[in-house]
């Protein structure tokens, strides 16, 4: 949680700025012309991919067969008019997923966080240590007998099956995080409710989870980032084309050509327009909320 | 815990006792594993027995009693065994297609020719009739009549099923067209299947009442002499149950090989599978397999009731053995039993870690207050237990079981059998695993050179930006790549390397290199770097961020010290960033370790471990053995070593930095 804070203050560190005040005293314009030579280089080789699916998903693939290097001009939208089509689907399945599982995660989490947080729990710190204790066991240990698992309670090729172990798997950190924020908060304003006659559930409703609106936004950005871009758990358990999240129908998506596999020149203009399809959701929950995607991101270093 | 103020409470758990308590619960684990598998796994659900085989080449064969089987032979001999030793022989003029015992000590025999004949023990033969085609299968009616297939070849469509009466006269006959390959008699029916996969129903008057068409075509077919099972085999290694209506009551693929025999057992117990490669499979009535094994490398021809309730398996080299099912109707109780000993001892292991957790020596005073307690904390339980209990079954139970089938065969096809350390030998084997190891050692290490090396040169070059607006562009422009999602990402990197059109062709075409073009994640030579060098220049997000807050924390008068001492940028960066950095390097260093051992997904879209082993890491071939091999016991053994040097990163990171803040770290 320490870089948390530190990362937040980015901006506003003045102290910095004096000092480098003095430095480039010494620092000659060679440096800085080097310095911001770098970051533009590195900077544009980084925004290469993005241009090249920008560019390629506004040309008909024949195209660029035909011509790599020319324009995307007069920009070409039939490709995008396929990535509605056939990629629409398994956009809406994945944020059906996605918006159940948080919802259904911090459900679960919030009163568990609170009781960790704010009742009297004989026993709540074992408990803690044992939710934290799943935290440490490796993700290589539970892929197999969750499949397993999965395959017993009938959980494969059903979205379903994708939100509850989403659900079951989110909550150690969840829990972490809200139990943290929980705890921070004055214990006076509880006290003062439970004075005035508010039960713990409506403290934790009206008091505890309002005030900790900001863990629940990084928590939901966090998991938004985890189950969007989850290739290995949907591959495995979706079978039937019918049921693909769109991280899976991505990886398959040839619009204009045969089967992925066997073509030799598929269609990358159409699968172009789709990245950029399947980019927009995260471009949306970054812009809205990049402060807390950075802070999330760097919370007590998360999940790789 | 009384005087211990709650607000304090789980801040920071104390790291020993984790460490002792996971060891405990391992141990505790692997001692119940092997008492498990002593208790359940001695007298199987149902075991095979070899007895001598017998000197005649199986084409069909019936048993008249417990103690006496007819069999007819491929050299077209038809002989009565019993226990093992020929009593009558006869030779005929045609192979046997079937044999069907009838009451009063008779069976009745089908030829290819057509010929139908009865006999006795002595095989003094009785009735006997010629049909004009051939005789595909046999079945006895309990009132001592008989039903037949027959038909002119295997494809024609003229087959029909004929019902006769104990006197041999004809009831009826109907066309059911396609190859029919055999019948039984069940529920007042006569019941045929066929080539194409249909299964019918004919009725005592000849009326076809209901046709079940299934997948595959069908070869085999048992009922069970009281009427309350029905099972069809097909040609692909399926085998179904059939309700008495026609409904399919489930399906499950044994083998890959012909069904080539089945026996149906009575009160619905189950059935015993014979397959074309010398496989035997037991079945209870609910399709869960309790037996499954190569018994022979000869066809299966025929199973027959044995001894005490047992089946009889007979290949068609002779070799006979005994399938005792007698265990197969306990073995679901069994199997119900086993998973609520894993539950108790899921139970047990959860309560021993909490006595464990909750400390020693407490007396028995202690634990009547704290039952109080608990009585008045009954509402924070009830907030804690559905989170509790999604983790309880959710990753406790999966981690207990992974720990399980480790050491078992575990598959979906055959039932499990412990196999003790066998799946870590294979691994010592298996050359997509070898080939793996090698390659992840390279992708470590280069994947701890890309995440210190660039994001700390940004961090870096960044942080000695002078004004604060251009520092927040920069670092939002570094930062906004992230808006394209992973798995976008690597299938963009996919396109860049791709043989015909791929980007980086493309430039070296432009640049008059056209001569080096290839197919980058095509070749042995250039697959693994092409995954090394995919998402060049390698600013990892992550990495820049923690860099990038480490060096805010750096106390400025340092930096302000250096300066006036005289310190280039260079001296500065080795004498105070490096040093200042330290726990930040660690932590990107843990995670870069982390990812090279787990992660997989890259390589999985990029390359899919080709070509060859080009590519391939272990956590793929786990991956591979779960979504493709179906092999669970051996991807749950690689989860466990990959996880092993896991635990030894982990616990070197400890020894190194041994301050660090455990806050949430994930290792999943």
């Amino acid at each position: 949680m320490t870089d948390t804070t530190t990362v937040a203050s980015v901006s506003h560190n003045r102290n910095g700025q004096a000092r480098l005040g003095r430095l480039r005293l010494r620092a000659p314009g060679l440096w800085t012309l080097l310095q911001f030579g770098l970051l533009l280089t590195i900077l544009f080789f980084s925004a290469i991919p993005i241009v090249m699916m920008l560019t390629m998903s506004f040309r008909p693939t024949i195209l660029i067969y035909a011509d790599f290097w020319g324009l995307p001009w007069p920009l070409n939208f039939a490709n995008y008019t396929s990535a509605l089509i056939y990629l629409l689907a398994p956009m809406l399945r994945t944020l059906f997923v996605y918006v159940v599982s948080i919802v259904g995660m911090l459900i679960c989490a919030a009163p568990a966080a609170y009781a960790f947080a704010r009742l009297k729990l004989p026993g709540g710190m074992q408990l803690f240590s044992l939710i934290l204790l799943i935290m440490m066991i490796p993700g290589t240990i539970l892929l197999t007998p969750r499949f397993v698992l999965a395959n017993q309670l009938g959980l494969r090729d059903n979205l379903w099956g994708l939100i509850v172990f989403y659900i079951a798997g989110g909550q150690p950190f969840a829990i972490f995080l809200l139990t943290s924020f929980f705890r921070a908060q004055p214990a006076e304003m509880f006290d003062a409710a439970r004075i005035d006659g508010a039960t713990e559930l409506q403290a934790l409703r009206s008091i505890a989870i309002p005030l900790a609106w900001p863990i629940v936004i990084t928590i939901a950005i966090l998991n938004f980032v985890g189950i969007y871009n989850d290739l290995i758990w949907p591959t495995l358990m979706l079978s039937s084309p019918d049921n693909h999240t769109l991280t899976v129908a991505l990886q398959r998506y040839n619009p204009g050509g045969g089967p992925v596999e066997v073509s030799a020149l598929p269609d990358v203009g159409g699968q172009a327009a789709g990245y950029v399809f399947a980019s927009i959701p995260q471009l949306l929950v970054f812009v809205t909320g990049m402060r807390y995607f950075i802070a999330g991101l760097t919370s007590g270093a998360v999940k790789a | 815990m009384t005087n211990r103020p709650l607000a304090t409470l789980p801040a920071r758990p104390n790291r020993p006792v984790l460490l002792w308590v996971g060891l405990g619960l391992v141990a505790l684990a692997f001692g119940v594993s092997v008492v498990a598998y002593l208790a359940f796994s001695a007298p199987g659900g149902a075991t095979l027995e070899p007895q001598p085989a017998l000197d005649a080449r199986v084409a069909a064969a019936a048993a008249l009693d417990d103690q006496t089987i007819v069999v007819g032979s491929v050299t077209n001999e038809l002989s009565v065994w019993e226990a093992g030793s020929r009593v009558a022989a006869r030779q005929l003029p045609f192979l046997v297609a079937a044999i069907a015992p009838l009451p009063n000590d008779q069976f009745v025999v089908g030829l290819v020719n057509g010929e139908v004949q009865v006999y006795d023990r002595a095989l003094n033969q009785g009735l006997g009739w010629k049909l004009p085609g051939r005789i595909t299968g046999l079945a006895a009616r309990p009132n001592g009549g008989l039903v037949l297939a027959t038909g002119s070849g295997p494809a024609a469509q003229d087959y029909q099923v004929q019902q006769y009466a104990p006197d041999g006269t004809l009831l009826s006959s109907t066309l059911v067209g396609q190859a029919t390959r055999g019948v039984a008699f069940s529920n007042e029916q006569s019941i045929f299947i066929n080539t194409k996969g249909e299964v019918g129903a004919v009725d005592a008057q000849g009326q076809r009442s209901w046709t079940t068409l299934t997948q595959q075509s069908l070869i085999a077919i048992s009922a069970s002499s009281d009427g309350s099972a029905l099972y069809v085999g097909d040609v692909r290694g399926g085998v179904s149950r059939v309700a008495a209506d026609g409904r399919v009551l489930w399906y499950q693929v044994l083998t890959e090989y012909e069904i080539d025999s089945l026996q149906a057992l009575p009160d619905g117990a189950g059935v015993v599978v014979g397959a074309r490669d010398g496989s035997i499979f037991a079945l209870d009535g609910d399709g869960t397999l309790q037996l499954g094994r190569r018994a022979t490398d000869s066809p299966i021809k025929a199973l027959v009731p044995g001894p005490q309730g047992n089946v009889l398996a007979l290949a068609t080299s002779g070799a006979r053995l005994d399938v005792k099912v007698a265990t197969l109707r306990f073995a679901a109780t069994r199997e119900q039993l086993q998973t609520v000993t894993l539950i108790a001892v899921a139970a047990l292991v959860v309560a021993a870690l909490g006595l464990g957790l909750a400390g020693w020596g407490r007396t028995a005073g202690a634990i009547v207050l704290l039952a109080g307690r608990v009585y008045r904390g009954r509402l924070g339980y009830v907030l804690v237990a559905p989170s509790l209990l999604l983790m309880a079954i959710f990753t406790y139970y999966p981690a207990l079981m992974a720990f399980y089938i480790s050491f078992t065969d575990f598959n979906l096809s055959s039932p499990m059998e412990f196999v003790g350390l066998r799946n870590f030998e294979l691994m010592l084997r298996d050359t997509y695993l070898l080939a793996g190891v090698k390659n992840m050692l390279i992708l470590l290490v280069a994947n701890v050179v890309k995440h210190i090396t660039i994001p700390l040169l940004v961090a870096e070059l960044i942080f000695w930006i002078r004004s604060d607006t251009l520092k927040y562009w920069f670092r939002t422009a570094f930062v906004f790549p992230a808006i394209v999602p992973g798995i976008v990402a690597i299938l963009l990197w996919k396109t860049i390397w791709a043989p015909n059109f791929g980007l980086v062709n493309q430039i070296l075409q432009a640049i008059g290199l056209g001569q080096y073009q290839r197919a980058w994640l095509g070749e042995d030579a250039t697959a693994l770097w092409a995954v090394i060098l995919t998402g060049f220049p390698w600013v990892d997000i992550f990495a820049f961020l923690v860099f990038f807050g480490g060096l805010l924390t750096i106390s400025s008068d340092v930096f302000d010290a250096a300066a006036v001492d005289g310190a280039n940028g260079l001296q500065r960066f080795w004498a105070i960033d490096i040093p200042g950095l330290w726990p930040q390097i660690m932590l990107v260093l843990f995670f870069a370790f982390l990812g090279s051992i787990q992660g997989f997904e890259g390589i999985y879209v990029l390359t899919g471990g080709g070509p060859g082993t080009a590519t391939y890491v272990p956590a793929l071939q786990m991956f591979m053995m779960i979504s493709t091999n179906a092999k669970f016991g051996y991807a749950s053994a690689i989860g466990f070593v990959l996880a092993a040097v896991i635990g030894i990163l982990v616990f070197v990171r400890n020894r190194l930095d041994p301050q660090r803040s455990e806050s949430g770290e994930s290792l999943a």
